[in-house]
């Protein structure tokens, strides 16, 4: 593919026309135009259920308009599987590598090749490999089975694969969703090669602003299935008129005052649980302790561990002075542990069950007929949006998120332990979320909140440590240095 | 009334499903050369309206009600306790092993013998609960195993510790006074009393209580329950318990109901026979009641439909097994579709 800088004034290779896709009711996408030119590369901006994944479906073949088409390089194209778009020059780079965990990279590349010419041996694949890694500058392990690499190398791996196929219309599903600040950074460095240099169209969905102004040419702003700005080059834009755009009004601006902490509620001593290596903390009355630090570095130990659900192979966990380590988790919740799970679904929410039975859950008297009828209240508070009769499982993220809320914090909550909790979250609905946390410290509560999202942490946080391969490192005073902090979240520390 | 509109909708596939069966064993029956009107008049009016035909309905139905309640429990908590015929086992021996000696009057006989059954099967369902929550040994392979144990000690507790000596056969005493009376107006023994009461209260207990509280919650999510309501393995253990519970309550009730004394042919397969009933059922109290009633009738009836033009019971069996299959495959179907209305957006 050859370098050529004469992007305008040629078909573009991929035009979507007019494309809706309903569900039942729902119309995730309405009335979709869009089109991005070999070179560039086009954001699709948007919050949780605007819609961004589903075009992505369809671009990719997995899923198909209801009305409307797509043209590529202005011949009409319909893809009726992920092959088909492969075959069609449209290969798509998912968010995880979700594949056979045990297989190695030159074995997961043979089983996508659909055409029988480019059959080869295992050897030969991960050479081709090997030169595709060299070209992009990556430094991968061809030889680990993946399920043994980390998430960043998986990353990478993971766009080697869409591109080994060659295509002319890359589709990346939040690439960087996972990524350190610095892998981040030099995976959106290749990406603006593969189109600036390598002439390949690219369309990049992602939620983060910061993104979209680092790397993509044109933006379009996806709000409820309509593109409600036409895509406008991006040096015009604001990261503040971007979020205006995506959620529809701007959003509030988290209000946080400078406190002195209190007493010190909860206490960590050299806990080792999981991943998670000698971890000692404490969090003080009034006080938020933010662990920042990419997924999968003991955030989870700390999480289980503290909740109740893994047991510390060593060291001591207190709240208020009193033991934590095997209590009842009835008891847990009794001392005043409010919990906001990083996976609300798998350990907060009983999906199959209706929202007011999941409000007693972890508070049931022994008759719970009319129980529920007090806790329903808290819903109205709260402002869940959806009936206590309908089953958890019908909720949206925001409102699921915002259902866990209402049971947990009670007048009694000394310490909110708050896990990724802005996760899935529009930025109205998160928002929200981070002013009732800071509120609560304000009021004098404990919070202890664990984000991947250090921006999150930074507005929020009064003390900050980073999780990086199962130890905390810090802590790390206010005023924060991004790039310090940012430093020892990719183990330069 | 919603809830009654609920349970009626409920219900609606599985009244389809049970049809299909029917239309199916029909094609069967013509097959063999005989009206499946006929033959299924026959089979309710048998099973039904004939004295001897509702008695060993309800005679049969009594311990597939207890088990199955006990099973539903399980199965709604995602508890696979599939080894009631061995608790059923463990809970007749329990109760002939204290009441073939002693003989108290009848009221205390037959309360003893309902406790020393429900302590016999919970004992035996509680080496079960062991393997599962201690040694993550998978729950049904424990359970099954155990009831494959149970069997053989059954042979030999009737032949050597437990035997007669006044027999010839290798049979345990008679449980005397523990014997369960007739109920006066419909001359059937009481067992199916205790179990319409279980019935009662299993259903308030489910709907109501913390227990079917935090079965329900198990059984949709048991890592929620973990982290709010209980502690990681006191829910299965608790439930195998109460499901050899009520399997043992059920052992008593078929000794000291018909067979009076424990031998070789106390395990006559009502521990997997309930299986087929809680799913039937759908696992709820009500749903147990008349699946049970309806499989024993099927069967009695068949037997006489047997005995009258020849038609193998066997091929009953097979629509029993049709039942079964339709029912399983009409509630995915069921389900399938309510999940494609709501399909989640992007």
């Amino acid at each position: 593919m050859s370098s050529s800088e004469s992007v305008e004034s040629e078909t573009p290779a991929i035009q979507v026309v007019g494309v809706s896709r309903s569900f039942g009711e729902v119309r995730a996408l309405d009335d979709v135009h869009l089109d991005v030119r070999r070179g560039e590369v086009l954001a699709v901006l948007g919050e949780n259920g605007a819609g961004k994944t589903t075009l992505m479906r369809i671009l990719g073949g997995l899923d198909e308009p209801s009305e409307g088409q797509m043209l590529k390089d202005g011949v009409p194209y319909r893809a009726r599987s992920p092959h088909e778009a492969v075959s069609s020059g449209i290969s798509m780079v998912h968010q995880h590598f979700a594949l056979v965990p045990t297989m190695r990279a030159a074995e997961i590349i043979l089983l996508f090749r659909a055409d029988r010419e480019r059959r080869c041996s295992r050897d030969e694949a991960a050479e081709q490999l090997a030169a595709l890694a060299d070209e992009l500058g990556f430094d991968v392990d061809l030889d680990l089975p993946v399920g043994e690499q980390s998430v960043g190398a998986q990353q990478r791996l993971e766009l080697l694969r869409a591109l080994d196929s060659d295509p002319d219309v890359l589709l990346l599903d939040e690439p960087t969703a996972v990524l350190t600040d610095e892998e981040a950074t030099a995976m959106l460095e290749v990406v603006r090669r593969l189109a600036h240099e390598q002439h390949r169209a690219v369309i990049l969905i992602t939620h983060r602003l910061r993104e979209v102004i680092a790397v993509a040419d044109r933006v379009a702003v996806l709000r409820a299935g309509r593109v409600v700005s036409a895509e406008s080059a991006v040096g015009e834009r604001t990261p503040e008129s971007l979020a205006a755009e995506m959620v529809g009004a701007d959003v509030p601006t988290i209000s946080r005052h400078e406190r002195s902490p209190g007493d010190v509620v909860f206490s960590m001593k050299d806990v080792t649980a999981a991943k998670l290596q000698n971890a000692s903390l404490d969090v003080r009355a009034g006080e938020v302790v933010g662990i920042a630090g990419v997924d999968g570095n003991g955030q989870v130990g700390l999480e289980l561990a503290i909740a109740g659900l893994l047991s510390p192979s060593a060291g001591r966990i207190s709240l208020d002075g009193g033991d934590l380590v095997d209590l009842h988790p009835r008891e847990r919740i009794e001392a005043g542990i409010a919990y906001l799970p990083s996976d609300r679904y798998a350990r907060a929410l009983v999906g199959a069950m209706r929202c007011d039975e999941n409000l007693l859950l972890g508070r049931t008297p022994w008759r719970i007929r009319g129980a529920s009828t007090v806790m329903v209240d808290r819903m109205t508070h709260w402002a869940v949006k959806g009936s206590a009769h309908h089953r958890a499982d019908s909720l949206s993220g925001g409102n699921a998120q915002k259902l866990v809320a209402a049971r947990e914090f009670s007048d009694n909550t000394r310490m909110v332990l708050a896990c990724q909790p802005t996760r899935g979250l529009d930025p109205g609905a998160a928002q929200r979320l981070r002013q009732e946390l800071i509120d609560f410290a304000e009021r004098g509560g404990a919070v202890m909140w664990i984000s991947a999202d250090l921006d999150e942490l930074l507005d929020t946080a009064d003390r900050l440590l980073v999780a990086f391969d199962g130890r905390l490192i810090g802590p790390f005073e206010r005023p924060f240095d991004r790039s310090e902090i940012g430093l020892a979240m990719g183990g330069g520390a | 009334m919603s809830f009654l509109s609920a349970h009626v909708r409920n219900a609606v596939p599985t009244v389809l499903a049970i049809f299909a069966a029917l239309v199916i064993g029909g094609v069967l029956i013509v097959w063999a050369g005989d009206n499946p009107l006929t033959v299924y008049r026959m089979i309710i009016s048998e099973s039904m309206f004939e004295t001897s035909g509702w008695r060993d309905t309800f005679t049969r139905s009594s311990p597939l009600i207890l088990i199955g309640l006990g099973l539903g429990v399980g199965f709604r908590a995602s508890v696979w306790n599939i080894g009631a015929e061995g608790q059923l086992v463990a809970g007749a021996v329990a109760a002939i092993a204290v009441l073939g000696v002693v003989e108290p009057p009848a009221v205390i006989a037959i309360a003893m013998g309902l406790v020393l059954g429900a302590i016999g099967g919970a004992l035996w369902a509680a080496i079960a609960a062991v393997l599962v929550t201690r040694y993550e040994v998978n729950d049904v392979i424990a359970t099954l195993l155990l009831a494959f144990t149970a069997v053989p000690l059954l042979n030999w507790v009737a032949r050597e510790p437990l035997k007669d000596p006044e027999s010839f056969l290798p049979q345990t005493r008679v449980i005397g006074s523990a014997e369960l009376p007739d109920l006066p107006w419909i001359e059937t023994h009481i067992g199916i009393l205790f179990a319409v009461v279980a019935v009662i209260v299993m259903a308030w207990i489910m709907r109501a209580t913390r227990f079917g509280f935090v079965v329900r919650a198990h059984g949709a999510n048991r890592t929620a329950v973990y982290a709010n309501e209980s502690r990681r393995s006191f829910v299965t253990f608790g439930i195998l318990l109460v499901g050899g519970g009520f399997a043992g309550m059920a052992g008593y009730v078929v000794l000291a109901g018909e067979q009076l004394r424990v031998s070789g042919g106390t395990a006559t397969g009502f521990g997997f026979t309930a299986i087929i009933v809680a799913i039937l059922g759908r696992n709820s109290p009500i749903g147990i009641f008349f699946s049970a009633i309806g499989l024993s009738a099927l069967l009695v009836g068949a037997e006489a439909a047997q005995r009258q033009t020849g038609l193998p019971v066997t091929l009953m069996q097979s629509v029993q097994s049709l039942i079964v299959v339709c029912v399983i495959a009409g509630n995915a179907i069921a389900e399938r579709r309510g999940r494609l209305t709501k399909v989640i957006v992007s």
